[in-house]
């Protein structure tokens, strides 16, 4: 049967035209055409009532099947998912960016999902009307013409990242951060601007632009050989899946493109990010099961060749569309009479941050569920205090309040932790093991190849004191270096082994996991640092029943001391929930990854704190006193919350704090008297001029106590800060005080956050400015790039700057922004 | 999101494909499970749609997104082949007989159809599901396999004439 299998589908048997007619199939000049025949052929007459018995037939069967088929339904947690994601509606893909800016923004995306995307949206405009891809489908067995036309629309597309890339400068859409542009590093690795500009506002307007219209509109003939390679070695010319199987370039210049047309047209390309709303704290599960074992999988090259059908695949699961996020519920205002205690582990990823990045450069505002905020507060380097020198604390612990930016009337409570710098030489040694995905999903430009350089900055770091070894897991799960010391001829061995890694295949990612653990264990290093680093665009493929396993490995593994960190790379279909949920289990860190710069930051900078924990399972426990605070709130660590008897319980874990990480956390507090905004009085409860428990005569604000392990040990160590509420305001702040409540502001507005009462208008004015006047000394530019994509989203939401009042212009001179002489920035 | 109420044509739509949905992706997949994740997820990608852009296609357009994840799913787990196009059939009639025009007589053909069914192609198998279970037209059909309406015909042509040709003699006198 396999054999003739295509000349059977492929040949009519008699005359195909006799079925539709009898299927109804037929427009009215077909019909008439073929009822003419049925007039005077008997033969037809017969044929036409055969199909339609043979159809009844199937029919019947059909329905049969169907009624006694076990078919299954959608569980209680999906259809709520479904739900509250229709409740949310359409993404917008970009807004306040105009259609053809955004042909330009999306090269800097990866290059599938990009070109996908392109050319999905340039035919909808062609036709003058939403077009659904499938209505063009493409790669057709029969028709040649189908994929020539197209050839020449993708070759005119593919032009497109060209005539980006020597018009980045000006060109005022372009995201003018390099690290954004992974795929682009290589052309121009130097791209900087001013950090006045602003990127939206300005794309309407600027030429090039406009002549990325022309490009689109001109006809292109074929692309030059040498530009054709140039693409697809940025990933342009290939679907952007597993290289193995396409073809690059192709002298008559439709072979590569066509495959790409027909990844473009794939209907899921079209797809906007899937924004997954509100959940409950009890749906976790059910959304973690979702996210883990998502089979969003992006297709692999290894059968291209024997499914050429399928190719269309490579492409599609590039766009946002199968990124996933668990939604995030922000913590609304207590009562410290009804709950005195806020308690939450401490985090220290800081992934959010560097994905909402990639989605503003892309001119994108990120979906709401993707922005956390403790992670974005996190992202930033802090000067504050450590530890004092001696301590048996391991942080130094620090607390500001100010007034708060988003909430006029309340104040803002800064907690920060600052881990105890460790000379690099006093560090512990340390047994690593690499779990990369080398799957086919992460072939693209900015995953595989990236995580290889990250890896090797890293690996570059390490000594004689190290051990590492590399797990991948694909088709081909496997020890591929065995655990080694990194000496001189031993680190040459790991960086050997990672430039010989390539993508291919299918994630089987819950043996890779299993076996990385089993080497991490059987190399461990008592009182040193064992740790597992998966490198992974999310997209697992583990079975059903394994998602829980795996958990439960993670964390077993975390409570026998090898601990767990994340790397998320690429974009398109990361899973972020699930990549949160396993370092986060696995005592680890979550870091995402979008460019070179920033595997330096997170691998260079950032990992001396991960090969040297200094404390594990750190708590952070606030008591407020309710005579100095109506109301609080956590800002942000929606997904650490414990409960109050949590804290001393030593079995719960909780985050890893390493050598020199800070961690911030932010309390919005209401004053006594102001009323708790939201919420009701209670009515069970008697008002609250009824007698209230007596409160210990204090003029303290809160008492924050803090509660860790030692790396080795079981049991903990507490400590606590008392501390008063001095009126400080922001503008007379420390700059960390004022750039972690600018982040904060930044964070609540990307997630339209109904807890913001101030203007957001003028609260974008006002973190700007903050964030501005906080730059500091910022040896790296993170923050003022922060400012820089500050701009960028405050022009996304379509909130150009305003007149400012007298007294707005007062507040922004106190801040230092501005100065007698400017009217407005 | 033009609709005063965004939430009720999904709603609709889940209520309308949810059972074909995840009887289609049921049969490509061979797994309940895995069946579901996929339409789960066809739907929050319609969520994430503008109705505009599947209005009039909506059949069409969930059909393909499905077929899509689910081979997405069969891609990953390096089992394209053999599809297992078929599961679980019932091995008997049921008494509720939905179709007026069926008759008894037909019953004992339906277990010849059923084996001629399964000899077909996979490819011919799903194109006839498509039509004569989820009723899509030939444009439908074409959109969601990513094949042209004749190639579409052709199958379907081809298909009911192997299965005519299988359940001789009575339903195919002139063949």
């Amino acid at each position: 049967m396999t054999n003739t299998r295509d000349e059977h589908e492929m040949q009519p048997d008699g005359d195909p035209r006799l079925t539709a007619y009898a299927l109804g199939e037929l427009d009215e000049a077909e019909r008439a055409e073929v009822e003419a025949l049925l007039l005077r052929d008997a033969d037809a007459r017969a044929e036409v009532a055969a199909v339609r018995e043979t159809a009844d037939a199937l029919r019947a069967e059909f329905a049969v099947q169907a009624a006694g088929e076990s078919v299954p339904a959608l569980t209680p947690a999906q259809r709520a998912m479904i739900e509250s994601a229709a409740r949310v509606g359409p993404v917008e893909p970009v807004r306040a960016v105009r259609r053809a800016a955004l042909v330009w923004l999306w090269p800097a995306a990866a290059a599938a999902g990009l070109l996908a995307w392109v050319v999905w949206d340039n035919r909808a405009e062609l036709a003058g009307r939403p077009r659904l891809a499938a209505d063009a489908p493409v790669a057709k067995d029969e028709s040649g013409q189908e994929p020539a036309a197209r050839s020449a629309e993708v070759d005119r597309l593919a032009q497109l990242p060209y005539l980006g890339s020597t018009a980045r400068e000006e060109t005022a859409v372009a995201p003018d951060s390099a690290e954004s542009l992974p795929v682009r590093m290589d052309v121009e690795p130097e791209v900087n601007s001013g950090a006045g500009h602003h990127p939206a506002a300005e794309a309407p307007v600027s030429p090039p632009a406009d002549s990325v219209v022309s490009a689109l509109e001109a006809e292109q003939g074929e692309l030059p050989p040498e530009m054709q390679d140039l693409l697809s070695a940025l990933g342009y010319m290939e679907g952007g899946g597993g290289g193995a199987a396409a073809p690059r370039a192709n002298p008559g210049g439709a072979g590569a493109p066509t495959t790409g047309a027909a990844a473009a047209a794939g209907p899921l390309s079209s797809a906007p990010s899937a924004t997954l709303a509100r959940r409950t704290r009890l749906e976790e599960e059910a959304v973690f099961a979702s996210a883990l074992g998502e089979p969003l999988a992006m297709a692999e090259s290894a059968d291209d060749r024997a499914a050429p059908v399928f190719r269309y695949l490579r492409v599609s699961p590039g766009t946002p569309g199968t990124e996933l996020y668990v939604p995030i519920v922000e913590q609304g205002f207590q009562s410290p009479w009804a709950a005195p205690f806020s308690t939450f582990g401490v985090d220290v990823d800081t992934a959010s941050y560097s994905n909402v990045r990639r989605f503003l450069n892309n001119g994108q505002l990120p979906p709401v569920d993707a922005v956390r905020l403790e992670e974005l507060v996190n992202y930033f380097r802090y000067d504050d205090p450590g530890p004092a020198p001696g301590a048996e604390c391991p942080f130094g612990v620090t607390v500001d309040v100010t007034d708060c930016p988003w909430a006029p009337g309340h104040r803002l409570a800064r907690v920060a932790l600052k881990g105890r710098e460790v000379p690099v030489a006093q560090r512990t040694s340390s047994n690593l093991v690499f779990l990369l995905d080398v799957s086919g999903s992460m072939s693209d430009q900015d995953k595989l190849p990236l995580l290889v350089a990250s890896m090797k900055l890293f690996t570059q770091q390490l000594d004689e004191r190290d051990r590492v070894a590399i797990v991948t897991y694909a088709g081909a799960a496997g020890l591929v270096l065995d655990s080694t010391t990194c000496d001189d001829a031993g680190r040459r061995r790991v960086l050997d082994a990672l430039d010989r890694l390539s993508a291919g295949g299918s994630t089987a990612g819950a043996a890779g996991i299993q076996l990385a653990y089993q080497v991490a264990a059987g190399n461990f290093r008592t009182g040193g640092t064992n740790r597992v680093i998966l490198a992974t665009d999310g997209d697992f493929n583990v079975g059903i029943t394994d998602r829980t396993q795996l958990q439960d490995l993670i964390e077993q593994s975390a409570r026998t001391g090898v601990f767990l960190t994340v790397l998320g790379f690429g974009e398109g279909n990361l899973k972020d929930g699930t990549a949160e949920l396993l370092a986060d289990k696995g005592n680890g860190q979550y870091c995402y990854i979008d460019s070179l710069d920033e595997g330096r930051r997170v691998m260079v900078q950032q990992m001396a704190g991960t090969l040297l924990t200094i404390a594990k399972d750190v708590k952070l426990q606030v008591e407020f006193n309710p005579a100095q605070v109506e109301a609080y709130r956590l800002v942000g660590y929606e997904n650490r919350a414990l409960a109050p008897q949590d804290f001393k319980d030593d079995r719960k874990d909780a985050g890893d704090i390493g050598a020199g990480h800070s961690v911030v956390a932010l309390y919005e507090l209401v004053p006594p008297g102001a009323g708790a905004p939201g919420v009701d009085p209670p009515r069970y409860q008697k008002p609250a001029d009824a007698p209230r428990p007596e409160l210990v005569s204090s003029d303290e604000l809160l008492t924050v106590k803090l509660r860790w392990k030692e790396p080795a040990a079981a049991t903990s160590t507490e400590t606590a800060v008392s501390v008063r509420d001095g009126g400080g305001t922001l503008a007379s702040a420390r700059p960390d005080v004022k750039f972690s409540a600018a982040v904060a502001a930044f964070g609540l507005l990307l997630r339209g956050s109904d807890q913001v009462t101030a203007d957001r208008n003028w609260l974008w004015t006002q973190l700007i400015a903050l964030a501005d006047a906080a730059r500091g000394a910022d040896p790296d530019g993170r923050r003022a790039e922060f400012v820089r994509l500050s701009r960028s989203a405050r022009d996304l939401q379509g909130m150009p700057p305003q007149q400012l009042t007298e007294e707005q212009i007062k507040l922004l001179k106190a801040l230092g922004y501005i100065r007698d002489g400017d009217d407005q920035r | 999101m033009p609709e005063a109420s965004p939430a009720e044509w999904v709603r609709e739509a889940v209520a309308q494909y949810e059972a074909p949905l995840l009887r289609f992706s049921q049969r490509l997949l061979g797994d309940a499970e895995a069946a579901r994740d996929v339409v789960q997820d066809t739907f929050l990608r319609l969520c994430a749609q503008p109705r505009e852009a599947v209005d009039g296609h909506l059949a069409e357009w969930l059909f393909t997104v499905c077929r899509h994840r689910a081979l997405d799913v069969l891609r990953k787990e390096n089992r394209m082949n053999p599809t297992p196009l078929i599961h679980d059939a019932p091995d008997g009639a049921r008494s509720a007989e939905p179709d007026p025009r069926a008759v008894s007589e037909r019953r004992e053909d339906a277990g010849r159809l059923r084996v001629a069914l399964g000899t077909l192609p996979p490819r011919t198998q799903e194109v006839l599901r498509l039509r004569f279970q989820e009723g899509l037209s030939y444009k439908e059909i074409a959109g969601v396999m990513q094949l042209t309406v004749s190639h579409v015909g052709v199958l379907i042509h081809n298909g009911l004439k192997s299965l005519r040709a299988r359940i001789e003699p009575r339903l195919a006198p002139g063949a």
